[in-house]
């Protein structure tokens, strides 16, 4: 890979169900290692991360009473933010069924304490509508914030486009992103719904049809798409990925803006 | 190595169809197999499903001009007429096609029909792999195409893109149930591949596009840029697999 990039969906730690807390543990430690690694091969030069656990529902219960943690799982993000040397830019998973002050004074916390700069909502796994009112708190949050929300999406239930539509247009100023753009079954609805709000974007892992991504940039433009790679702990997913997207049949420009130079634009970075 | 992908198109596709007036020519596939050094594909109609007759034919023509390049199947719809034997065996008596490809989902039928039914024992004499499309609720399930391989043990199955992301978590526990399917891994990655070898063995996989709508390169980069797989493994997958499926066909 020569260009570098910025992976706006990577997931740490990754493993969801590990059989002990010592596996875990280990596991954490090697797969810092791993993923900074993966990172230099492929030339990504920041990645996004979200741990996979506050987006289960009952991790924030389990998690909750271990000693020191009361975030669900963040905290592992963090602590992986703190090794990278800057290369990790947090995206905060936060406990929608918290009340309302809750869950805005934690994502105010996250922000302004450990500098994450995107929220991470997964409905699938956390299995809820990806446009439940228990997400408007959260939306409100990113709009006082700025911050943008990254969709797990094109999985039913619960995480179908229209959904994140829905909230697209309820809060305007949130840039709203959907993950793998609907994967390889509700493209369609990405295509048709994103002509109706343009803070709509979408991100390319798990989005293998060129001849849609290509048409989506030609009819709304390269500035609404991000690459990402959705990396999961398992080597050669970034490398992949960033081929995928240098097979799209589109400009230069068009590939930089979404290799980089959006993620940029979305994470406030120079 | 032999270099061998087990699912393209021309003129367009599912997943092109609805997006892109685009045809996409032979001569396109050719110079994409070129760039990536992909010795063989095999090419199958995919447009709508009342076209079937008009891309076999398209696929004959292709075949005919690069024979030494592309391997054609024919697409079948036994839902459009009643004809589609008669079909079936025009396709491979005279076109010297060497498959068949079914797309429940884009042609609207359930699996597990007395139509389909005669499709698979028409391949069994022939002796010739069936690749049905599979990662679409409710007609693709990587479930129903496992149980139609277990009704007919020697068929050979195909079950292209392993599922999908979607349905992969399906995926493996039904291709363990039974022996003669085989997985093809376009829009999926390479690291499903990984977990299919560990789970179900290194002789089932196969490497395979969907082009145009799926990218030849990162797979045939990735494979060698990852360093995930044996060198027999790479191989297996990458083409020697298919060949072990065609070998005995009777046609």
């Amino acid at each position: 890979m020569s260009q570098e990039v910025i992976d706006f969906h990577v997931h740490f730690p990754a493993n969801i169900y590990p059989k002990s807390k010592e596996e875990k543990q280990k596991q954490f430690i090697y797969r810092i290692d791993q993923l900074i690694e993966e990172m230099d091969i492929s030339n990504t030069k920041i990645a996004v991360i979200s741990s996979i656990e506050p987006m289960l529902r009952s991790s924030w219960l389990v998690l909750n009473n271990e000693k020191g943690k009361r975030y669900g799982g963040n905290e592992t993000a963090f602590e992986a933010i703190k090794q990278s040397g800057g290369r990790l830019i947090g995206a905060f998973v936060p406990n929608c069924f918290q009340n309302v002050e809750v869950i805005k004074r934690d994502i105010q916390f996250f922000t302004e304490q450990y500098h994450f700069k995107v929220i991470k909502i997964h409905p699938w796994l956390g299995a809820f509508p990806a446009n439940s009112k228990e997400l408007y708190p959260v939306f409100e949050a990113a709009t006082e914030l700025e911050l943008p929300i990254l969709y797990h999406s094109g999985t039913i239930p619960f995480t179908t486009p229209a959904e994140m539509f829905d909230m697209a247009k309820r809060f305007p100023k949130v840039k709203v992103v959907l993950g793998h753009s609907g994967e390889t079954e509700l493209w369609h609805d990405v295509m048709a719904l994103a002509e109706y709000a343009d803070n709509l974007f979408i991100e390319t892992s798990g989005q293998p049809n060129r001849i849609f991504l290509e048409q989506f940039v030609q009819r709304y433009g390269s500035e609404r798409v991000l690459y990402g790679s959705d990396w999961l702990g398992t080597p050669g997913k970034m490398i992949f990925r960033q081929l995928e997207v240098n097979e799209i049949r589109i400009s230069e420009y068009d590939k930089n803006n979404i290799l980089i130079n959006n993620a940029k634009r979305l994470l406030k970075l120079k | 190595m032999k270099i061998i992908d087990a699912h393209t198109h021309i003129d367009t596709c599912m997943s092109a169809i609805h997006f892109s007036k685009k045809s996409y020519s032979v001569e396109e596939l050719i110079n994409e197999m070129d760039q990536n050094c992909v010795d063989r594909s095999v090419v199958m109609g995919g447009g709508r499903p009342y076209q079937i007759m008009y891309q076999n034919e398209l696929i004959k023509k292709a075949v005919k001009k690069y024979p030494e390049r592309l391997i054609g199947f024919a697409r079948i719809n036994p839902v459009q007429d009643d004809h589609f034997i008669e079909i079936l065996k025009t396709c491979i008596s005279q076109y010297h096609f060497r498959g068949v490809k079914l797309h429940p989902t884009q042609d609207a039928y359930p699996l597990l029909n007395y139509r389909v039914y005669r499709i698979v024992e028409e391949t069994i004499k022939l002796k010739i792999p069936i690749l049905i499309h599979s990662g679409s609720i409710p007609y693709a399930m990587p479930g129903q195409i496992a149980d139609l391989a277990a009704l007919y043990p020697e068929s050979k199955i195909i079950m292209a893109h392993a599922g999908k992301l979607e349905l992969w978590q399906h995926t493996l526990p039904s291709a363990k149930r039974v022996n003669n399917l085989y997985l093809e891994f376009s829009f999926t990655h390479l690291t499903s591949v990984r977990e299919a070898i560990d789970a179900i063995g290194e002789k089932r996989v196969l490497y395979g596009s969907n082009w145009p709508a799926g990218s030849m390169r990162p797979w045939i980069e990735g494979i060698k840029k990852v360093h995930i797989f044996t060198k027999k493994e790479k191989e297996l997958f990458l083409g020697k697999n298919f060949l072990n499926i065609i070998e005995d066909s009777l046609v």
